[in-house]
Parts: C-alpha cells; structure tokens; sequence
C-alpha cells in the first residue's frame, strides 16, 4: 500500500527515471552520481563547445561543471527538472569561466576560430556548415545565439546571465544570425 | 496622401524587430508589405528563420574523451578547486553532509525530549545465518514503525504530514535563518529516505535496510516535532 507522503516527499519522489539517481547521489552515492554524469554530459559538453568555440577549453569545462554539480546537489530542491537545474549551472560555469579569463588577459578562443575560418582556403563547393560556422562567430554574438537559438533560453533569462538588456540581447541575435547566413552563403 | 513604399535598407532595419514579433501593428504590415514584393528580402527573412529552426535542431555533441576519471578525482579529493583558481589548489573541503546533519538534525530533536512517543513497536526480523539457520530474534531498540508495514507506513505519512501542516502555519513567526537551517536537514533526510526506500525495494529482506529507513523517517518525524514547537521569534 502506498505511503501518504506530503507534497514536498511526492514532489522529490517524481517518477522521472532518474529521480532515485538524483536522490542517491545528493545523499553522496558517487556511482549514481557516475550515471548521472553519463546521462548528461554529451549535452553539457556541447553547451561547452558551442558557448566557447574551443573544444579543448570545453572539455575542462565540463569537468568543472560537473564537481560543481557535485557540490552543489544537495541543495537541488526538484523544482526543476535536474536537467534544467544542471543546464542553468553550465551556463553560469562557462561565463564564469570566460569573466576570469578576461580579468587575465587570455585569449578567446572565438578570436582564434575567427581567424582559422577567415585563413581557410575556400575551394568551389567548399561549405562551411552550421557548427563551423558558430564558432567563428564573435564571442559576444556567439553565447548569446547559442544560449536562445541553440538552448531555447529567453532573452529575458539571458539578460540575466550575461548581465545585459533583452533588447541588448535581441539585438544581438539579430546580428549573429545575419553573420551565420553570410557565413554559410559563401 | 499614401506613403512610399518601404525601401530594402529601411526593411532591414526593422527586420530583427520584426522576426522577434516586436513591432507594432503599422510597422509590421510595412515590412509585410516590403516582403511581398522583394524577392531578395524574402528570401533573407527564409534564410534567418530556417537558420534558427536548424540551430534548435543541433544534436548534442559527444565528448571527446571520458572525463569521468577527472571528475571523481576530484569529488574524492579532500581539496578541490574551482571559482576560478583552476590550476590553484586552495584547501577547500568537499562535505557530503547527509548522514552527520540527518544525526544533527535528530540531536536538534532530542532537545525537546518528552515529546517523542511511540507509533508502534515491533520486532527486527531475524536474519539468517550463511548456513540458513535462524538467529534469536530482537526487539528494536527505538524502533517507531515499521517502514515496510503497510499501516506502520501511513502513521509515519499522517505524522509528516500533519507536523508540515504545522510548520507551515508557524513559518512566519520563526527565526528565518532556522526556517532555513531545518528545511535543507529535511532535504538531506528526503534524499535519505529516497535511497533507503529504493534500496529497500531492491533487497526487502534485509534487515539492515529495514532499520535505516525507519531511522531515517523517524528522524524526520522528530525533526518536524522539534520545529513545531519552535519558541517563535521575539
């Protein structure tokens, strides 16, 4: 016979698949933790990518993410799906990231993407695709494309990542877009 | 008297509005006007618009390499660093704090000793030697319910509830730092119980199992007693 949980009990015993990993590795079951990690870490390591342009940045990236998550799990309270709760974590890891590598002086690796595809010799037929294509854009451009056209975030809920307007924010998908389409036409 | 038709740089300038949904009615019907007479312009606005559809439709990248190994050398370790200070170890714990707070949290309810009382009492079952004979059974030592009895289980269920209800009620007149304190112990013994109730699922005989469940939902149950008998807040 079932047990007459309270909301917050029902609410944390979702029957998401995964519900039970999230609760066991919050309580610091590393090998579920471990499965968690597999489950997600194609689409955070793409997030990495994508945001930065670098693939060898990404992959550190994504560790850093992870031991986050780590960290952070036993206050993941499921008012989100942990998906959604570890998407927002990547986000913040990577601009973090990016904010400390300004504060130093290094070098973007957006601006070496930039370059590389400007230096590529075009031969006929010679088509750059999609994601290609992103990492030559402009940092700035890049993050915010990537974050609502890649993601699916709003402009409203990337203004507060970045620390911007929507209007900033719109703006600039405008102009990442019209990058990308002259990009790809050449 | 009619206005000039929009031109392609004026449509252009309106184009990142109107693709949002930003503009206003007027506006919106010029660059629709514009758009059904410029093959060029129309064309631009296919071209962004099948450009985000494909960007929504990336797949998901695969990882180069399996980062797993980095990752838990660095969860096990007893200093980790990040913020910022990658390549930098700072001294940093990495706590994991579900069973000592769960063991605090029950200490927090021992203050109000007098206001525990039993649900039910009950005997563990007897675990079986290798070679199958039974040991002599014993009777738990505070055991409140039963996690596995079916009535033993909605004791537990009425007790959380009606104590939620409880604290609930009081949440505005109690000190918010411990409204705060006492909600991240409950988490930590929900993720607890999460573990032993699928552990128990997995294994149902075992005793061991048995016990850590009820352990745990007794202590939630003291733990919201000892909150719903809060002195509030001066």
């Amino acid at each position: 016979m079932p047990v007459a949980l309270d909301r917050s009990d029902q609410l944390r015993l979702t029957l998401s698949p995964h519900a039970t990993d999230v609760a066991r590795a919050a309580a610091g079951d590393r090998r579920a933790f471990e499965r968690l990690y597999r489950e997600h870490v194609d689409r955070v390591f793409s997030l990495c990518v994508r945001m930065t342009g670098d693939r060898a940045a990404a992959g550190e990236l994504t560790q850093d993410v992870f031991v986050r998550a780590w960290e952070k799990l036993a206050l993941f309270r499921g008012e989100s799906a942990f998906s959604t709760w570890l998407h927002r974590l990547a986000v913040n890891v990577v601009l973090t990231a990016r904010k400390t590598a300004g504060r130093r002086g290094a070098h973007d690796g957006g601006d070496d993407a930039i370059a590389a595809i400007a230096a590529r010799p075009h031969a006929p037929g010679d088509r750059i695709d999609l994601e290609g294509a992103i990492a030559g854009l402009p940092p700035g451009a890049r993050r915010i494309f990537v974050l609502h056209d890649v993601e699916g975030y709003k402009h409203e809920e990337i203004a507060d990542f970045l620390g911007i307007t929507a209007g900033g924010s719109k703006a600039q998908l405008h102009r990442a877009r019209l990058l990308l389409r002259e990009a790809l036409l050449r | 008297m009619t206005s000039d038709p929009m031109t392609c740089s004026e449509a252009a300038d309106q184009l990142g509005a109107y693709l949002e949904g930003d503009l206003p009615a007027a506006a919106r019907d010029a660059v629709e006007q514009h758009l059904a007479t410029c093959p060029t312009c129309t064309a631009l606005v296919a071209d962004l618009e099948r450009l985000a559809a494909d960007a929504a439709a990336l797949p998901p990248l695969p990882v180069d390499r399996d980062l797993w190994a980095g990752i838990s050398r660095r969860i096990e370790a007893p200093t980790t660093a990040l913020d910022g200070q990658r390549g930098r170890r700072a001294p940093r714990p990495v706590s994991r704090p579900a069973w000592h707070l769960a063991a605090a949290a029950a200490a927090l309810a021992a203050v109000t000793a007098g206001v525990t009382h039993q649900l039910t009492l009950g005997t563990v079952r007897a675990p079986t030697t290798v070679a199958g004979a039974p040991v002599a059974a014993r009777p738990a030592a505070t055991l409140v319910a039963r996690p596995d009895d079916a009535d033993g289980q909605a004791v537990y269920g009425r007790e959380i509830t009606d104590l939620r209800a409880v604290l609930d009620r009081r949440r505005a007149e109690l000190d918010p730092a411990t409204v705060e304190l006492l909600e991240r112990n409950l988490e930590l013994i929900d993720a607890a119980i999460a573990q032993s109730r699928a552990a128990l699922a997995a294994d149902p005989r075992s005793p061991f199992l048995d016990h850590r469940l009820s352990r745990a939902l007794g202590t939630k149950v003291q733990l919201l007693r000892a909150a719903a008998t809060l002195p509030a807040r001066s």
